[in-house]
């Protein structure tokens, strides 16, 4: 299972210099594109991992679309629904750009950080027999 | 010479003195309807246009009863009937007279002289009516019409005016002296005057001053205030004087005492002397029981009983209802003195789901004294539930388990007699679920059921078990522009979010704040529930195992998260802008605005809470244009079409995502846009890298 390598996260796999030193490189090569880091809520079971960690977004792409685009990536159906927080703390408005997003959330090594984990849904101990 | 009239007393019965008697009779008296001796008392400071009053308290059944300090004691015979039959036909003359009787027979054996408080009494007739709390009752003040009139020989006339000052002041402190060596206040004394010097002594005494060459003036603490009209009490001494000197004093000098203080001053000079005539012995019947007399009038002066209905405030649950709302009052004291706890309790709320979340976000709305709940579940209490969900019992779930939502409310009701609390057994339709024709009606008039409930609320609970299922109370309360609180559980996360309310602008716009995402949000421009996804709900049943059907939560999550979402609605009640309170979205550590908080604080947006580093994070997120449940385009089309937009909803996938162009994003979004790499892709080794680009 691809989970992660060694199930560390981004930021403990690689140093703050190198990973500044990436974001540099990357903004200069491709100005327009911004460097996201897409990473598994370590508690989370029901979704899959991603093969992919570091993505490279056009600026412009609102936050719906790249929901989308995760989505896919993750072969969800339409039944499971999950959420991304930025930057450990936020969740951003579906409208916004990534521009925006990146320019208000991004991380002190220049990358912006997601976590993805599955939304909440229930609210009692039934058997799914009822709906409540 | 004017003939002496006395003001009678009136009677003040604490309503302590009721519970008492509620007590007593419940738990000792049962139907035996002997008289009972009580106790009151009455006091000689009454102000200027007050009645004179005859007090009984709780303290009244205390066999070691003493009277208040500086109150003076009257002694009562208590009758309390069974019914109110009995209470309406019993002799009340006879009442009175037995009571004349022993007066008299103690007149006549010298120890009313002795034990001169004995000369004031009363009868106290009730009927308690303990279903109802409804108190019949009836004093009388018993006087023997001995002698049948008394006149005066010099009229009552204020003491300062007889007296000097020096003489009122050596008067004071001799009545200080003799009031304050006793255990208790006398009613009843003598006053010595020898010169200037005043002396006071216990009635008792008389016969040691009546061959001195002294004035003796005998006194009686007065509770009545009016100037010319001495007190009951006063009235009674006179029988007293009248029995023992008659035939050896023509007149008797009678202070009656009067022991007020006025702005601040001592007034004992208002205290009214006068001189009455002691009848001859020839004109006096000694041989019987002189009539006695006593009966206390209404305000208009008419022989009838009282009665005080103190349902309101003997009725335990009517007792429960105000010690609750008093312990809430007490929070505005100190803490919060602009805490809106008529807002708060007013707020009728509506409980979709009624499992570990409904069961603790009702107790906790009733904890915080809201009391019109309705609890709304389609199941019934199994044998798990009770030891998560706190307003079952192991009885709910016997013989095949009662309905969750009738049960729930009914358990509030235990707890708080107060509560005006509403089980609903409902299915809530939800998209993905197909409504066949044999469902069809019975489809319609859920959602008529729902509709009508989420109209007669104020705050919506969405605390269901399944995402579609919170679809349509969020549509119906988005469009009727209602308070929604959304919770919603993990294994250890928990949601605890409240759904922008719109307010009429229209559709949504994003902010005009293009420089940052960190600006608070207005609550009406808030995500709800389903603004965080861009796929519409569907059945999310299908194709589950038993384990990802039935969920299993930290059961310290499901507490934490009711606590929240109840808070988090009170925090919208009491914010000055209600359900438009602005929410931090700056996610600093410290979201402390004092602008947007009010006194309970700052109003979030979201909590999100993830147990396993007991961690917290309270973001914030504006409502999604293409929303599957909030959108303008969404509520539009419900407003418009109604159920059969909801119909299509419910029956056709993907019919959501169409109308809200969700589908159309997802069709234009193009995937190759974004470049995936793996860790070890080094991105700046140059173009070459990009063959590894995923598309």
């Amino acid at each position: 299972m691809p989970d992660g390598q060694d199930n560390k996260t981004f930021k403990q796999r690689k140093t703050f210099a190198v990973r500044k030193e990436e974001v540099e490189g990357i903004r200069q090569k491709f100005p327009s594109k911004v460097p996201v880091i897409v990473e598994r809520f370590h508690k989370e079971t029901t979704l899959p991992v991603l093969d992919k960690t570091k993505f490279l977004v056009p600026q412009e792409l609102t936050m719906s679309q790249f929901v989308t685009i995760i989505r896919n990536r993750m072969s969800l159906n339409s039944n499971q629904s999950f959420y991304l927080i930025v930057n450990n703390k936020s969740i951003s408005s579906m409208s916004a750009t990534i521009a925006e997003i990146y320019r208000d959330d991004k991380d002190e090594d220049g990358f912006l950080y997601m976590t993805y984990a599955s939304q909440e849904m229930f609210g009692s101990l039934q058997e799914s027999t009822s709906h409540f | 010479m004017a003939g002496v009239q006395y003001a009678p007393f009136s009677s003040t019965v604490d309503h302590g003195f009721w519970q008492q008697l509620t007590d007593k009779k419940l738990n000792e008296y049962g139907l035996d309807e002997s008289s009972r001796e009580i106790y009151g008392f009455f006091s000689n400071d009454t102000a200027p246009g007050i009645s004179p009053q005859l007090m009984v308290d709780y303290s009244a059944f205390n066999s070691d009863w003493k009277p208040p300090p500086r109150s003076l004691p009257a002694l009562g015979l208590l009758y309390n009937t069974n019914t109110i039959e009995k209470f309406k036909e019993i002799d009340k003359k006879e009442l009175l007279n037995a009571v004349g009787k022993q007066m008299w027979e103690e007149l006549r054996d010298g120890v009313l002289l002795r034990e001169p408080s004995r000369l004031i009494r009363f009868i106290l007739l009730t009927f308690a009516d303990l279903k109802k709390y409804h108190y019949y009752y009836w004093f009388a003040f018993p006087a023997l019409k001995f002698p049948e009139k008394s006149n005066y020989v010099e009229s009552p006339e204020p003491l300062q005016q007889k007296l000097s000052k020096e003489q009122l002041s050596s008067l004071i402190s001799a009545y200080d002296k003799y009031q304050t060596s006793r255990p208790s206040y006398s009613p009843f004394f003598l006053i010595c005057c020898n010169e200037d010097n005043y002396s006071v002594h216990d009635l008792a005494e008389i016969e040691k001053f009546l061959t001195s060459s002294q004035k003796v003036i005998f006194a009686a603490c007065d509770p009545c205030s009016f100037p010319g009209y001495p007190g009951w009490p006063v009235r009674n001494l006179v029988t007293l004087l009248t029995y023992t000197f008659a035939g050896k004093l023509a007149t008797v000098t009678v202070l009656s005492v009067r022991d007020r203080t006025h702005a601040g001053k001592r007034d004992f000079g208002s205290s009214l002397i006068f001189t009455v005539e002691i009848p001859k012995l020839e004109d006096l019947t000694l041989e019987g029981v002189p009539d006695c007399v006593g009966w206390e009038k209404n305000e208009k002066q008419k022989l009838v009983p009282k009665l005080v209905n103190l349902s309101s405030s003997m009725d335990p649950v009517k007792l429960a209802e105000s010690a609750v709302d008093l312990n809430l009052k007490l929070m505005r004291w100190r803490l919060l003195p602009d805490l809106d706890l008529e807002k708060i309790s007013a707020t009728r709320g509506l409980i979709l789901g009624s499992g570990t979340l409904g069961c603790n976000v009702a107790r906790l709305l009733m904890s915080w004294g809201i009391r019109h709940i309705t609890m709304v579940d389609n199941s019934k209490v199994s044998y798990s539930n009770p030891v998560r969900q706190t307003l079952f019992t192991f009885d709910h779930c016997l013989n095949g388990g009662q309905p969750k939502a009738e049960a729930a409310a009914a358990s509030l009701k235990t707890i708080f007699p107060g509560m005006r609390s509403e089980g609903i057994t409902l299915s809530i339709p939800m998209p993905g679920h197909m409504v066949t024709d044999s469902l069809l009606q019975q489809t319609k008039d859920q959602v008529a059921k729902l509709e009508e409930l989420i109209d007669s609320h104020d705050a919506i609970f969405l605390l269901m078990d399944t995402r579609e299922s919170r679809w349509l109370p969020s549509l119906i309360a988005a469009s009727k522009q209602k308070i929604v609180i959304n919770a919603a559980l993990g294994f250890d996360t928990f949601l605890v979010l409240r759904h922008g309310v719109k307010n009429n602008q229209g559709p949504e716009t994003r902010s005009q704040l293009p420089d940052t995402t960190k600006a608070p949000i207005s609550g009406c421009q808030l995500g709800c529930y389903f603004c965080n996804d861009v796929v519409a709900p569907g059945n999310s049943t299908r194709d589950r195992t038993l384990d990802q059907q039935c969920t299993v939560t930290r059961p310290g999550v499901s507490m934490m998260a009711s606590a929240l979402a109840v808070e988090l609605l009170i925090s919208v009640l009491q914010h000055p802008l209600g359900s438009n309170a602005p929410a931090d979205a700056s996610s600093d550590d410290d979201p402390w605005d004092r602008d947007s908080a009010s006194s309970l604080g700052i109003v979030p947006h979201q909590i999100r809470g993830f147990l396993s580093r007991f961690h917290q994070i309270l973001p914030a997120s504006q409502a999604f244009e293409m929303c599957t449940a909030c959108s303008h385009m969404v509520i539009q089309r419900y407003e418009k079409d109604g159920f059969d937009f909801l119909l299509k909803v419910f029956n056709e996938p993907g019919y959501l995502e169409d109308l809200t162009g969700l589908s159309a994003m997802h069709d234009a979004t193009a995937e190759h846009e974004v470049w995936g790499f793996s860790d070890d892709d080094d991105l700046n080794s140059g173009p070459g890298s990009l063959d590894t680009m995923e598309t």
